[in-house]
């Protein structure tokens, strides 16, 4: 065996080597789908997806509204204000000057929707005054769902 | 010189809303309106009691950049413009956001057929 050994130790040595080189070809794949599945997750955050969640919220601020949640509605339209100046803050590049204006104006929109909701409870507005909230609500809603439209036709045109 | 660009600033906007090429919108408080400017501003019309010296409610106009911070403010406190004009920008605003003119054409088209 030893005999074998001195005889062959070249030869035995490239095998090991070759061994080797394979398990770090394997575990390298391995670490680069990793990166790719890491990439990917990053990517799908895209400015389709950050409208969709803007969406999603504005149209929980009509119904909380709508429900005379105020305290709720409150906390969405505060969320939805940072949502928006981080969409105009990390997009901005990718997007229309009119979508910009519609996000510029819709963060402005929800600064006054939430002081309305600070000064007063939403059970103690006035007819009048709760009817131009729920509007400007509505109007908040129908704004992201036409910027999430646009964002998700600009994705389908690069593919 | 910073007044000066302030006034302009005014008038601009002034001359803009006589033209109707300021996109004012209404907001969920009755005494503001906003508009949106070139996708990196804001303007904002209201009415504050801390925009006159005698703390009675009179017009602001606010100019806020992207990042919204606030970078100018015309009052009657700043003096810079006269109150007339103040009141003058805020009722043109108020009348394009709420679309006055187009009501009151429509009411006169169904009083026309009274």
């Amino acid at each position: 065996m030893g005999d074998f050994l001195a005889r062959n130790w070249g030869s035995l040595a490239s095998v090991v080597g070759l061994i080797f080189s394979f398990l770090a070809y394997v575990f390298s794949r391995r670490a680069s789908k990793a990166a790719k599945e890491a990439r990917d997750l990053v990517l799908s955050q895209s400015l389709g997806e950050d409208m969709n969640q803007g969406n999603r919220t504005a149209s929980e601020i009509v119904t909380y509204v709508s429900m005379e949640r105020g305290d709720v509605a409150l906390l969405r339209a505060g969320e939805l204000q940072n949502r928006t100046s981080h969409i105009l803050a990390r997009w901005s590049a990718k997007l229309s000057e009119q979508s910009k204006n519609n996000l510029l104006a819709m963060r402005e929109q929800l600064r006054a929707i939430t002081e309305v909701l600070t000064k007063t409870p939403l059970n103690t507005l006035g007819a009048h005054d709760k009817a131009r909230l729920a509007q400007t609500c509505q109007r908040v809603n129908a704004t992201y769902s036409e910027e999430y439209g646009a964002a998700v036709r600009a994705a389908d045109r690069q593919v | 010189m910073e007044d000066e660009k302030a006034v302009q600033f005014f008038e601009e906007v002034l001359n803009k809303t006589r033209q109707h090429r300021i996109r004012w919108e209404p907001t969920a408080s009755d005494s503001e309106f906003v508009a949106p400017v070139g996708g990196q501003f804001t303007l904002t019309l209201r009415l504050s009691t801390g925009a006159s010296w005698e703390g009675i409610v009179r017009p602001e106009l606010v100019l806020k950049d992207s990042a919204n911070r606030e970078i100018l403010s015309v009052n009657e406190k700043t003096g810079l413009v006269s109150p007339t004009d103040l009141d003058s920008v805020y009722e043109l605003a108020r009348r394009d956001a709420l679309r006055v003119d187009e009501k009151v054409d429509e009411v006169l088209g169904q009083l026309s057929k009274l």
